[in-house]
């Protein structure tokens, strides 16, 4: 049954349109369960100019159907980063997207600036994440500011930059427009929905930070609606994610509008989760007699 | 390294709420090492993480993998009801495990384990049974585990009521033990247990020619690295303060640099 997997993102060949959810993988954890080899990208966990601690524990808690995190863009900085993960990356035949995080428009910038150095293929700009008290998403929850951060930003970087939006407002179609008209290259979304748990029998909230990202199967429909929003009013491709954990999910995405679609949480529960919705993503269009996955791009009016 | 079919052979509730699990499972039996732990999953898909249990045995001649838990949720609630002929989905094994090496040149080996930190020191007592062992068992009250111990080594008991053991904790245990013994001599001390326990031996060993592991707990997400859910601080020798995830690079970590929150 071979299928016409191969779509075009930011004027690039991805082999399949599947890749991983930037705070998700690991290329050493996970290239223990399955060939990187396989996959149209990885997508790397957000890096800053410098290390970052992330929060206090617990950091992590179940919910219906998803969890909650606030591990708060933990990450070993740039230099680190290259040194070790990006290294590590290059005996793989896959594309690469490096996920920048930053307090000030300045800390994206100077990551920006050293990524260009580096023969990573893509940009996302992580102005969404609901973790961190300063930079994170309160860039990307003003349509201003991300019009700001995305010029500067597109200014020093070298490849294609992907801007990662946040599901936390209220209208997502006029950040999207916004990333879109200071020159962003893509869009990805949905970063995690910020939610909160309490644990009643000891009154207090389950995670240290209080309230965390939310994600999972239970945020799919969210996810889902938003980026056939953003696709119905943008002209630039999408990679999409939100609670992707099969094949069909995928499919929903894609027809949806995404061009490239993410598995995020299910990479932590089964590390084989991207190449396991490869496959069912393959059979899916057997069943249905697609033989091209950028046929049913976007065919949801 | 995962299996989504693994065969329950036991399943006993050993004290009210807390549960002894055997499975089968041969190749992970064969390489799992003292101290490491096992990723347990749920059928119930809206419990997607992984409950994270320790090994309190590796059987290699049966396959056997025996785990015990405690029921403190739906998800390990839902384990408990589990019973001989089922099948659940494991992961492991996990974690780097006890350092067996750091026992060679010890003179005496302490075990200490509270609670439901105390099955995995079983595994590791077996591992080291050939060294002078001395086990310390901690519970609050009634014992529901302590007997396995003794063809491994010396077990001393102590409760908070003092129904098992001496009355109070295993500090005090190894207080009473150490009268009689022979104060200088090279130890090494392996702890798995609730924080305030662990971090009672930390204040202890202070001034002691004493060397010390911690198998910590965290709440994780992934159990494999991948998530950074679960990092321990840890005190580095020139005073600086470094973070390691529990699950991947741990649980066991140097006693003295552990940093309690």
């Amino acid at each position: 049954m071979s299928k016409t997997m191969a779509v075009s993102f930011c004027g690039m060949e991805m082999k399949n349109p599947i890749t991983t959810a930037s705070g998700t993988f690991n290329p050493q954890a996970h290239s223990q369960f399955f060939d990187l080899n396989r996959l149209g990208a990885v997508t790397v966990k957000g890096v800053a100019k410098e290390p970052w601690p992330g929060n206090p524990t617990p950091r992590i808690a179940e919910t219906y159907g998803g969890m909650l995190n606030s591990v708060g863009l933990m990450n070993p900085g740039i230099d680190a980063f290259i040194k070790d993960d990006l290294e590590f990356l290059k005996q793989f035949d896959t594309k690469v997207i490096v996920n920048t995080a930053g307090r000030t428009l300045e800390d994206y910038v100077e990551v920006s600036r050293r990524l260009a150095e580096t023969e990573v293929d893509l940009v996302e700009l992580n102005i969404s994440c609901p973790n961190v008290k300063e930079g994170g998403v309160t860039f990307g929850t003003d349509a201003h500011m991300v019009e700001k951060v995305v010029r500067a930003v597109k200014k020093n970087t070298r490849q294609p930059l992907i801007v990662k939006l946040s599901p936390n407002v209220t209208d997502i179609v006029e950040i999207a427009r916004a990333a879109e008209s200071a020159g962003a290259d893509a869009l990805s979304l949905i970063n995690t929905l910020l939610g909160m748990r309490i644990d009643v029998y000891k009154r207090k909230p389950v995670l240290a930070q209080k309230v965390g990202g939310f994600s999972g199967p239970a945020v799919k429909p969210v996810a889902v609606r938003m980026v056939y929003q953003v696709h119905k009013a943008c002209s630039i491709p999408i990679l999409a994610m939100g609670g992707i954990y099969t094949g069909e999910d995928a499919a929903e995405f894609i027809m949806a509008g995404a061009t490239m679609v993410a598995t995020g949480t299910a990479n932590l529960i089964e590390p084989d989760a991207p190449v396991r919705v490869l496959d069912e993503l393959e059979a899916f269009m057997e069943k249905t007699g697609v033989q091209d996955i950028n046929e049913i791009r976007g065919i949801i009016e | 390294m995962w299996n989504d079919g693994v065969a329950i052979k036991e399943q006993v509730e050993l004290a009210p709420g807390i549960y002894r699990m055997e499975l089968f499972a041969p190749e992970l039996v064969a390489q799992a090492k003292p101290g490491q732990f096992v990723n347990l999953y749920c059928r119930d898909k809206s419990r997607l993480l992984p409950r994270p249990i320790s090994i309190c045995d590796a059987i290699v001649e049966t396959g056997r993998l025996v785990l015990i838990y405690a029921v403190v949720g739906k998800g390990t609630e839902e384990l408990s009801a589990m019973g001989e002929g089922d099948t659940i989905r494991v992961m492991g094994p996990l974690g780097n495990g006890f350092p067996l090496e750091a026992a060679t040149e010890a003179k005496e080996i302490f075990l200490v384990g509270g609670g439901l930190g105390m099955p995995p020191m079983l595994f590791l007592a077996k591992a080291l049974s050939d060294k002078p062992l001395k086990i310390f068992l901690g519970f609050r009250s009634q014992p529901w585990m302590g007997q396995e111990f003794e063809p491994w080594g010396e077990v001393m008991g102590s409760s908070d009521d003092g129904t098992y053991g001496c009355k109070g904790t295993v500090i005090d245990a190894m207080n009473l033990y150490l009268q009689h013994a022979d104060l200088a001599a090279r130890r090494v001390l392996y702890a798995c247990g609730p924080i305030p326990m662990m971090r009672a031996i930390q204040q202890w060993q202070q001034g002691q020619n004493l060397e010390t592991w911690f198998s910590l707990e965290e709440r994780m997400g992934c159990g494999f690295g991948a998530c950074a859910g679960c990092p321990a601080k840890l005190r580095m020798p020139d005073g600086s303060v470094i973070q390691k995830g529990v699950c991947k690079l741990g649980p066991v970590f140097p006693g003295e640099d552990v940093i309690f929150s």
